[in-house]
């Protein structure tokens, strides 16, 4: 029961990474607050320590900072907060309409950024804290038919790790993300090319592989880790 | 002329990488001793045909990783042309195929000691007179397959070339002081070098095309020249879009 | 010195002081160059420069990346102006003020706006002309704010990141029309040459208490990391900038593509 205590954040959108990862945290005792834009993805989730909370538009800062901020003061105490918000990559690639790019840019990297903003204030008015990023591998390196618009946005939220861990430290807040490679659910698709791991019957990724990995980035043994990107592809890059 | 009047030392085991280097930087008007590993003939009868060989002097050694050997041929170079301001090392290997446990041990250590322990052995005897004038830049030509995995890549040359990152960000900190620059400069496969399977199968660029000598020599003087005084550490990624970081 | 003869260059953001630097090169090695920015105020630091080479040499254009519009006038402009464009260098950028925990949506979307999408509308609005002509270099000049942990705000870190690895994916998707697309990440500039013009849009931004190691106003013990580790040279020259630049703006650097150049004295040695 690693997370006995502990009050963890998580937003889950585009995937059932953030979904496995709540279901983890409730696993090991914490209490979760899970926001959500899909009512599909969470309409058999029920726990006594499981709070859900509906999010109408994950591009909307407004929402999401007032969200924050009631979910701060009723908790009292956040411990951790986990993002795992995606969208599918467009085929379009270099041919996306310019709404389309921003859409990317918008959901992915300022709705990862504005969830995770009145949670951290709260965590360093604390003095503890974990931050963990799901992110795609399509923000780590180069892959081919990836679009721009996701590139940028996946590799913004390695920015935004970085800076978290370089500027929290002085708050016991630690930072951290998992670059997937394409997860059995279909979603964090990384190009068109071969993308799939070397690991003989668990060449694609789980849902529940991504929750074990922010499981460690946010316990109590990883909080000399921070900045961090751990890539969890199956072996098929090694950064 | 970027590079008038500076004294390059190139350490090459014989293919387009050395020899184009040499060739580029002397029509920049540098003074080039370069050393390979093939025997003299061969290697001056392809610099007649490639490249301007006035201000290049070519030497042969057996194994780079000989103190030895390196030792007397650093002293013969070093009065003739008296200081170091650029060292390039690009030693290759071929290690032999097979499965990673039907890698002998003396197979394994041969390549490690001609990739790794050559280049280093090199750097042992001309960084002095660097260290001494406080000044100059040195460039350590590895492999994709030292940067990332490269299906294939035998396990021996995977350490070897990884080994050359740490080697030039070992020497980027240690040297810093000295005001010498270490970089790097990754590639996959290129035209005139001998390089395994692994390399020119399994490494496909987007360009339909392998570098040149001379694609890598251009990166060489880039981390290489006056304006590179603050380029430390770097390696830069020039295998035609396998792996970019 | 005719590293760039015969070639075009469009700088975005060239009223930089970076742009302004790089401009006296281009200049010198053959380049054609034609400078975007979004007032005339900064041109006057190329003023003198640009009178010397003339206007067969070298051209001005109001335009904002902010704005595809504008950054398609400034490409028709460029190929109107000097026939066609080989290099497009992406100079423009916005700190935006604020850490993760307050920074304010405005500033985080002007970051975002100005470094990433500044970045992208840019390449669409050259795309046209370059695949035309299959040959190009287009550098996006990102930052070891985006790289390596470093105490900027936290939009900077985001974009410039975004940004380099939006680089990656134009790599590969440009490849098949010999389109090179690299991003360049230096360390702190000295840029004291000439005076600041604050950005437009900017807000004044506040350190972490006590600063940050190797940032400017740093209170604390002199470490190892955040820090050069080259003997008297804590950052780098727009010289030195120039000559990056000039490199990967030429047939010499043809075939690197997607790599992330970076140049910080060693504060950051990415594996």
């Amino acid at each position: 029961m690693r997370f006995e205590d502990r009050t963890v954040c998580v937003a889950a959108s585009g995937s059932d990474a953030g979904i496995a990862c709540a279901l983890n945290y409730l696993a090991e005792g914490a209490k979760v607050v899970l926001y959500y834009d899909e009512p599909e993805r969470v309409a058999s989730l029920e726990n006594d320590r499981l709070k859900l909370v509906r999010i109408q538009d994950f591009k909307d800062a407004a929402e999401l900072i007032s969200t924050g901020e009631e979910i701060a003061r009723e908790y009292e105490k956040i411990d951790v907060c986990v993002a795992a918000i995606t969208r599918p990559d467009s085929d379009k690639g270099i041919d996306m309409s310019e709404e389309e790019y921003q859409e990317m840019l918008k959901t992915i990297s300022s709705g990862t950024l504005f969830f995770i903003q009145p949670l951290l204030k709260n965590m360093m008015d604390h003095d503890y804290g974990r931050v963990a990023i799901v992110m795609s591998l399509a923000g780590r390196i180069n892959l081919p038919g990836v679009s721009p618009a996701y590139a940028a946005a996946n590799a913004s939220l390695g920015g935004i790790v970085r800076n978290i861990g370089s500027t929290a430290g002085v708050h016991f807040v630690t930072a951290n993300a998992v670059a997937v490679g394409p997860l059995s659910d279909g979603s964090y698709q990384a190009g068109t090319g071969d993308v799939q791991g070397i690991i003989k019957g668990h060449e694609v990724g789980t849902p529940e592989d991504v929750a074990k990995a922010c499981e460690y980035l946010t316990s109590e043994l990883a909080s000399w880790t921070t900045g961090e990107i751990l890539d969890l592809n199956g072996g098929r890059f090694m950064i | 002329m970027r590079f008038e009047n500076k004294k390059v030392v190139i350490a090459s085991s014989g293919g387009s990488i050395g020899l184009r280097t040499a060739g580029l930087m002397a029509e920049e008007g540098a003074c080039v001793a370069l050393v390979s590993l093939p025997p003299e003939g061969k290697v001056s009868a392809q610099l007649t045909d490639e490249v301007a060989c006035e201000n290049i002097v070519s030497y042969t050694v057996s194994d780079f990783a000989s103190e030895e050997e390196m030792e007397a041929l650093s002293k013969k170079i070093l009065e003739k042309i008296g200081t170091v301001d650029v060292i390039v090392t690009a030693l290759i290997d071929k290690a032999p195929e097979g499965e990673w446990n039907e890698i002998s041990d003396e197979d394994a250590h041969k390549t490690v000691r001609n990739i790794l322990t050559g280049a280093e052995t090199v750097l042992k005897f001309f960084l002095p007179p660097m260290i001494e004038k406080e000044s100059g830049h040195v460039v350590i030509v590895t492999s994709v397959a030292g940067r990332t995995n490269v299906p294939g890549t035998p396990w021996p040359e995977a350490l070897a070339y990884a080994g050359l990152g740490g080697v030039i960000r070992n020497g980027a900190t240690v040297f810093g002081k000295n005001s010498v620059t270490f970089n790097g400069v990754a590639v996959g496969p290129v035209e005139g070098m001998d390089q395994p399977a692994y390399i020119t199968e399994n490494v496909s660029g987007i360009w339909g095309r392998k570098a040149t000598g001379d694609d890598v020599a251009n990166a060489v003087m880039y981390l290489s020249d006056d304006l590179s005084c603050w380029n430390t550490g770097e390696i830069v990624d020039l295998n035609g879009g396998f792996f970019a970081l | 010195m005719n590293r760039l003869i015969n070639k075009t260059a469009v700088f975005v953001g060239g009223g930089s002081s970076v742009g302004s630097v790089a401009l006296k090169s281009y200049l010198e090695e053959g380049a054609n160059v034609v400078l975007v920015d979004i007032d005339e105020k900064y041109f006057e630091r190329t003023r003198e420069l640009r009178e010397q080479y003339g206007p067969g040499r070298v051209a001005t254009f109001i335009g904002a990346c902010t704005n595809q519009a504008d950054m398609d006038a400034a490409m028709k402009f460029a190929v109107d102006t000097f026939g066609k464009i080989d290099v497009l260098i992406n100079l423009a950028g916005f700190h935006g003020s604020g850490h993760a925990e307050d920074i304010v949506e405005e500033q985080w979307n002007l970051a975002m706006d100005v470094t990433c999408s500044g970045a992208y509308r840019g390449i669409m609005a050259v795309l046209p002309y370059m695949k035309a002509q299959k040959s190009g270099h287009i550098v996006n000049f990102t930052s070891l704010g985006g790289r390596g942990n470093r105490g900027v705000a936290v939009s900077y870190a985001a974009w410039k990141a975004g940004c380099t690895g939006m680089t990656k994916a134009f790599a590969m998707a440009l490849a098949p029309y010999g389109i090179s697309v690299t991003a360049f990440a230096p360390g702190t500039l000295d840029t004291k040459q000439f005076e600041r013009i604050p950005e437009k849009g900017s807000v004044p931004f506040k350190m972490p208490p006590g600063g940050f190691p190797g940032m400017p106003g740093f209170k604390g013990p002199a470490l190892y990391n955040g820090q050069s580790v080259i003997k008297d040279r804590p950052i780098a020259t727009l010289e030195e900038i120039a000559g990056a630049l000039v490199y990967l703006g030429s047939d010499e650097s043809s075939y690197l593509t997607g790599d992330c150049v970076d140049m910080n004295g060693g504060i950051l040695m990415q594996t």
